[in-house]
């Protein structure tokens, strides 16, 4: 959540609980992209991500009169999220770990100063895309969690459901295999520029 | 560059990478679709109310008027 302050959220996580459709819609105005992205690149699909961001807010729906008090809504919403992303996958027998073309995926970038850097900083990112596509699904979702999304590592533990220590070590281990996976792709695209000027 | 500069430097960049967002289109039907769930749940939660509400005094007036029946039988037959 951008620009919301604990109390703020508390008293929205009150009018969600008197499901007041209001607070939905500020909840949705909030999150609603967070989600879709987090979705988007977890799942490797715009599709598949759009019926998946649905369900979840029908889900919200759903629990949002049962929320504690003192909920903190980010990691509640990620984590309705992640878990249906893995029940879609369960009911259709997916593998988890992708590896897709990106280039559907791949929209504008904000503003940057130059084509040049624009163009260098697009080559960059898409190559982060699509090496973090690469990455087994635990890899990539503690990515997106931490890096992306910004949730603290004891909020994204919380997400996934697992101890801060686990995913101290999980997120160390995703850090690292993204690296490679980035060293490599550097790699061969230095060797394809290389073969193209010979 | 230690691991822990590099480390950081890859969260960094995630960091940046663009939003991707949903066609507006799309934004609109799924706000749509909650919407109508939470009508649908307002409702439901209503007919629960009114039906709590009409069942509530003619189970409660029904169980009286067993039990003082019961009393008037009672005394009926002790005379």
């Amino acid at each position: 959540m951008t620009a919301m302050d604990r109390e703020s959220e508390l008293a929205l996580v009150g009018r969600l609980r008197a499901e007041d459709r209001e607070a939905f819609d500020q909840l949705y105005r909030a999150f609603n992209d967070r989600l879709f992205g987090f979705l988007v690149r977890l799942s490797g699909n715009r599709e598949t991500a759009e019926d998946l961001v649905e369900e979840t807010w029908l889900r919200v729906v759903i629990h949002a009169s049962r929320l504690r008090p003192d909920t903190m809504l980010a990691p509640w919403l990620f984590r309705i999220a992640r878990n249906i992303y893995y029940s879609y996958c369960r009911s259709r027998r997916l593998e988890t770990g992708l590896a897709i073309d990106l280039v559907g995926l791949w929209l504008l970038a904000p503003q940057l100063p130059s084509p040049l850097e624009s163009a260098s900083a697009s080559e960059m990112q898409q190559r982060i895309e699509s090496a973090l596509a690469s990455l087994p699904a635990a890899s990539r979702e503690v990515l997106l969690l931490v890096g992306v999304e910004g949730l603290e590592p004891a909020e994204a533990a919380a997400v996934c459901g697992i101890t801060a220590e686990a995913f101290r070590q999980r997120l160390h281990r995703a850090r690292l295999l993204l690296a490679s996976r980035l060293e490599r792709s550097q790699s061969a695209a230095v060797s394809r520029m290389s073969e193209a000027t010979t | 560059m230690t691991d822990h500069n590099f480390d950081d430097g890859i969260l960094r960049r995630l960091s940046e990478l663009p939003r991707i967002t949903q066609r507006p289109g799309r934004t609109e039907v799924v706000r749509a679709r909650y919407h109508a769930a939470l009508e649908r749940r307002h409702r439901a939660i209503e007919r629960r109310e009114s039906a709590r509400r009409v069942l509530e005094p003619v189970l409660f007036g029904g169980f009286s008027l067993i039990y003082i029946l019961a009393v008037v039988y009672d005394v009926l037959q002790w005379r």
